[in-house]
Order: C-alpha cells, then structure tokens, then sequence
C-alpha cells in the first residue's frame, strides 16, 4: 500500500528533472514582446492615457536618445527633483525605476514601477516616498515631444532614482 | 517492481538528469552552430525583438558555455533601463567568463547605475582574475574607470592615484597624444576639488591640446579656477566655453549622462556671475 502510495509522487519528480532540462522548449514561450514593451493592462496611470501612434514609439524601446527627452536639459529635472523631493526621514536604499510613455501631446502614461534594493532586486520601498517621486516625473513639462516626419510622435522613456537614507543621490540616465 | 527499486531508479534519473543539466557535453556541430546562432541575434535580428531573444536563448541551449549568448541576452534590458532584469543575466555572464565580464560588470554599474562601490569591487576583482594584465572594459583601462569611480565616490586621493596610474602607463607605452583625453578631463577636477589649481590647469590645458583648442569644459573648469584671480581671462575662457558647448564640443555620450556632465545652464549661470561683478 504504501509503495503504490508513493508512485504518483516519484513519476512526479522524475517528469520535473526530465522536462525541467528542456530549456529550448521554454526558450519558445519566454517572451511574449519585445524588450521593454509597458503592458496598459498591467502599467499605472493607464486610463484615459492613449498614445497617439497606435503604440509606435519613436524609437521603439531603444534609449540611445534618452538624455535628449529631459525638456530643457536634464539639470533642470534634477534640480526639479531635488527642490520638490522631501526626505520625510525616509530609510530606503536602493532603486526607484520608472519605465513610462509620453505620448504626442507631452502626458505621461502607462508607467511601470520597479522597487529595487542595493542589489538590483526586487523589493518594497516607502509607498509615500515612490509616490513623490512618480508625481514630481509625471509633470507635463519635464519631457520633449518629439516630431518625425512633420508629426508629432509618442516616446518611451525610463527612469532610475538611487537612494541612500531615503536621499536621492543620481538620478539616471 | 519495490519501493526500494522505484528509489534505486528515480535516483539515478536524478543523476543522469543533473549530469544532463550541467554536465552537457557540446559537441563541436553544437559550438558552431549556437555560434551562428549568437550571431544572428546579435547582428542580424533587431536587438530585444522576440526573434533575436529567443534565437539568442537557443544558442546557449546548443551550448550552455556560449558566455557572449548569455551576455548579450542581457544588454536589450541594460538598454531599456530594467536594472532588475539585467542585473541576474549579467551575472551568469560573470559566472560563464569572469575574466572577460566581471571588470564589463564594472564599467556598467559605473556607467549605467552609479554605483561605484559594486564597480571597485569588480574592477579590483579584475586584478586577481587576470594578474600581469590590465583589463580594459568598454575599450579604457580599469586604472581609467576607478578613477573615475573614486571621482564618483568624492575620494579625490584615489581618483588621482588611479588616473596617474592610467596617464603613466599610457603615456609610457603609447605617448602622451594616446591617452583617452577625459582622463585628464576627470584628473584635472579631481584636482580642482582637493584646491591643487596648478595641477587642474596643466590638466585642462591638456586637454585643449589635444582637443585642438575646443573644449567647454576645459574652458569653464578653467574660468571657474581664474574668475578671481584673472577676471579679464575667465571672462573670455566662459564665454569660449559656450561657442564650444553649441557647436557640441562639450563632454557627452549616448543612453545615460556622464558623469560630471556639464550643462549651458551651467555656463551661463558663471557667465552671469561676470555681469554682475562687471568684471
């Protein structure tokens, strides 16, 4: 009795090892998009935020022009960042990493929040410091509108706070 | 069959199913073709497309000790600004070819997430890894990048010794006109912050030297040192530094901002100082 008890668990086992080393059969279904790509469902601040392109980015997801869609240089977000932020004696380390749209008109939509730790890890920060700092990246004017073509286009554009003691120390990139 | 002999059996399932995972033998058809595979995803495919990811994941399936695949899997996240997916794929690329990638981790942690403690330790990590040999991460020395790094870290003594290190060796092996410019750039503020100004001016005149005469950060660095103590020059560096920052003469790259970059709004802002003391 015992052993036909134990069968079902050692096939079990035996079809986890077996099938568990068939990393080209999950090589097929690892990714469903590109790299990069903001899911609305998923995203914050998706509702009532439309991209104007039909989700064509200009750019796609590659950030070689990242440092050009700050408005008016980046120091002047930084020091936007910097003036408005309150450390309200926070104790976080780690990451702030904010991926977003802007679309055709220069709103921010779509934004996916990734707390991490020291370690690039996932992890939970303070909920009211993410917020500061998600509400002071959304400001309308803090990013370019870029035009192709004669039309103006939606862009994709990520964030990374570093945090020391709840300070932001970099903001990148 | 027993108990006993379904135990017997399934632990030597487990061991063939292990050796299988870890232990694969590649053979040679394999290491080419996963090659052929890396680089089509590579160089061919667009980089973190569907196709060029999983065209990459089946090169390393074909071989498991293909590190340039399992590197390369990671930079569409490096690119896209996902730190949290980056950082284990790297990793694995570090575990794979530590010699190789580890002092590239450092330059990335550096680069891409100021985070200049992590890029020390894999720089330093490089010393042991590879001894007699100065590894060169992104094409300049780890002697340049902790320079860099300690700049970063406002340990001014370290950056200084490392960026004369890097200037030394250079200088010696090459001549003076082959080393990388910024690193007398970074030397020079490294100097300017420990108030050695003799030293930082010698260091920005380098770097107009061999940036034939263009520069706006040579020049504001400049003027900012002079504003006091020669007015009439510091007047005439700052508003050069601005001709220069317009025509894009000025320290910048691609992706993510340098460190110590320089801004008009800086210049203009010392620019102003000259008005209102009407120098």
């Amino acid at each position: 009795m015992k052993a036909k008890r134990s069968l079902p668990i050692y096939f079990f086992l035996i079809t986890v090892l077996v099938f568990g080393c068939n990393k080209s059969e999950k090589a097929e279904t690892k990714y469903q998009e590109r790299i990069g790509y903001i899911n609305p469902e998923t995203s914050r601040y998706s509702e009532n935020f439309k991209l104007c392109n039909d989700g064509n980015l200009f750019g796609g997801y590659y950030s070689s022009y990242a440092p050009q869609v700050y408005k008016n240089d980046k120091i002047v977000f930084s020091k936007h960042i910097q003036k408005n932020y309150k450390n309200k004696n926070y104790t976080d380390n780690g990451f702030l990493n904010l991926r977003f749209h802007i679309n055709c008109e220069g709103q921010v939509g779509n934004v996916e929040v990734n707390e991490l730790d020291e370690n690039l890890e996932l992890t939970s920060l303070n909920q009211e410091l993410v917020q500061q700092l998600i509400d002071l990246s959304m400001a309308k004017n803090n990013w370019n509108v870029f035009e192709f073509e004669g039309h103006k286009v939606d862009t994709y554009m990520y964030l990374i706070f570093k945090l020391e003691s709840g300070n932001v120390l970099e903001i990148l990139p | 069959m027993s108990l006993k002999s379904y135990h017997n059996y399934f632990c030597l399932l487990a061991i063939l199913s292990c050796y299988n995972c870890n232990e694969k033998t590649v053979s040679e058809e394999d290491k080419k073709n996963s090659e052929a595979l890396y680089v089509k995803g590579e160089q061919t495919l667009l980089q973190g497309s569907i196709e060029s990811m999983q065209t990459l994941e089946k090169a390393i399936t074909l071989d498991p000790n293909n590190c340039d695949a399992i590197r390369e899997l990671s930079v569409a996240f490096l690119k896209r600004g996902m730190p949290h997916k980056w950082k284990p794929q790297f990793d694995k690329a570090v575990e794979c070819n530590p010699k190789l990638w580890q002092p590239f981790r450092g330059y990335l942690h550096l680069s891409f997430y100021r985070d200049y403690r992590k890029a020390i330790a894999d720089f330093d990590a490089s010393d042991t890894l590879t001894p007699n040999f100065i590894d060169a991460p992104q094409g300049q020395s780890v002697d340049y990048w902790r320079g860099m790094a300690y700049l970063g870290l406002k340990d001014y003594k370290n950056s200084l010794d490392y960026f004369n290190t890097y200037i030394t060796i250079e200088t010696k092996e090459w001549g003076e006109d082959m080393v990388e410019v910024t690193a007398f750039l970074y030397r020079g503020i490294a100097s300017l912050e420990t108030q050695n100004y003799e030293m930082a001016l010698k260091d920005f005149d380098k770097v107009l030297l061999y940036n034939r005469g263009y520069s706006a950060d040579a020049k504001y660095y400049k003027a900012l040192i002079l504003k006091d103590s020669n007015p009439i020059e510091a007047k005439q560096l700052i508003e050069s530094s601005i001709v220069d920052f317009n025509n894009g003469y000025y320290n910048q790259r691609d992706y993510v901002e340098i460190l110590r970059q320089i801004y008009l709004e800086d210049l203009e802002i010392l620019k102003h100082e000259f008005k209102e003391k009407l120098y």
